[in-house]
């Protein structure tokens, strides 16, 4: 029979359906599996790469914060330092100058002091000489106490003004 | 001219091989027990392509990969991402096993797709498939209407395909292949020696090939169709 077209047909229905699960077992279903896999291998090392990417560029942004923080402080200390240094400069100036002041008053006030002592002196000793010579020309002595106060009085009218 | 056309005659007959004495005796056909031997030359191809298969290939898991992938490539190109993986295995099967099927006469058998049977059994089980598939994935309202598209008047000639595809199916790879195997026992009749070589490379080898590629192609195209 050249063109059998019978019941025999069963056996190629049966014959493929093996064949089919043949292939899939040993040839389609581990090598998809594996072409499968490897396209997910790859994914996931591209996925891993642009994380790491993106850590390691947060990382230099961070880095670079914290060099411009550093950087800031060092400045902040330095100005502080510099500012500190310039008061206290200031105010070791004005100390100074201060006590240069008050020696210089002190000074003053101690010429004025020695020049009110000479005075006084130099009017002692006026007034003992005005009294030696009045006694001489009187010939006889004052009265200690009552002429040395108006002698006094005289002489403070007499010098008031420019002592 | 008789003795040739007896000679003839009785190399085109569908033989019996041998009968299995069990239900008082089943017939098995040559074709199939030739199909049985590329079952198992294929089966053992690929155990041999596909053991220790390890993240970087070697060269026999790479030919491996090469057809596998081109296999699922096509597939993935005609029936789109959603489908590939259930039908890719069954369509690449049948394809392996036209190409060996096809050519297997270069090796001094008849090949199983020079019986009706076969080619018929492989049709029925495009058709069953590529039906199936529209009822499966489209239900039963919407797997008949789909007899309807694109338009309503066309339902009577989509009906009546349901019998012209497998049947062109299977008269078109049946009818190429028998015709290689008359031209070629012809001219084996004649010229014994030397000659048949280019006439045996030709029907051989490159029709079965393409008879092989078209049968798959088909069978995808119309699945394509009846699954979108």
């Amino acid at each position: 029979m050249i063109l059998n077209l019978n019941a025999q047909i069963v056996w190629v229905f049966v014959n493929l359906l093996v064949l089919f699960l043949l292939m899939k077992k040993f040839l389609f279903g581990p090598i998809t599996k594996m072409l499968d896999e490897r396209a997910q291998g790859v994914a996931d090392t591209i996925d891993q790469a642009d994380a790491r990417l993106a850590e390691a560029k947060q990382c230099q942004v961070q880095y670079e914060q914290q060099l411009a923080d550093a950087r800031e402080e060092a400045a902040r200390i330095l100005a502080a330092a510099r500012q500190r240094g310039e008061n206290d400069y200031a105010r070791r100036m004005a100390e100074a100058e201060q006590a240069v002041k008050r020696l210089n008053e002190q000074a003053a006030r101690q010429r004025e002091a020695d020049r009110a002592a000479m005075l006084a002196d130099a009017k002692k000793q006026v007034a003992a000489l005005v009294l030696m010579t009045t006694a001489k020309v009187s010939q006889h002595a004052l009265n200690a106490d009552t002429d040395r106060a108006l002698l006094d009085s005289f002489l403070a009218e007499e010098t008031g003004d420019r002592l | 001219m008789e003795a040739i056309k007896a000679e003839l005659n009785a190399q085109l007959q569908s033989k019996i091989a041998f009968e299995i004495p069990l239900f008082g005796g089943i017939p098995v056909p040559e074709s199939a027990v030739i199909t049985w031997a590329i079952i198992v030359l294929l089966t053992g191809l690929a155990i041999w392509l596909t053991h220790g298969l390890r993240k970087k290939p070697g060269r026999r898991q790479m030919a491996a990969e090469m057809l596998v992938g081109f296999i699922n490539g096509f597939c993935k190109d005609t029936l789109g991402e959603a489908h590939w993986r259930t039908f890719a295995p069954y369509l690449g099967s049948v394809g392996l096993y036209l190409a060996v099927a096809n050519i297997s006469g270069l090796f001094g058998v008849a090949p199983p797709t020079k019986d009706l049977n076969v080619t018929a059994g492989l049709a029925v089980m495009s058709a069953v498939l590529i039906y199936g598939a529209q009822f499966r994935y489209h239900g039963l309202g919407g797997g008949l209407k789909k007899f309807g598209q694109p338009v309503a008047v066309v339902a009577p000639l989509n009906i009546m395909e349901i019998g012209i595809r497998p049947l062109s199916l299977c008269m078109r790879l049946f009818g190429n292949i028998f015709a290689g195997f008359v031209i070629m026992e012809l001219i084996k009749l004649f010229v014994p020696a030397i000659i048949p070589i280019p006439f045996s490379l030709y029907f051989d080898v490159f029709d079965g090939m393409i008879q092989a590629v078209v049968f798959v192609f088909l069978t995808t195209l119309f699945l394509s169709e009846s699954l979108e």
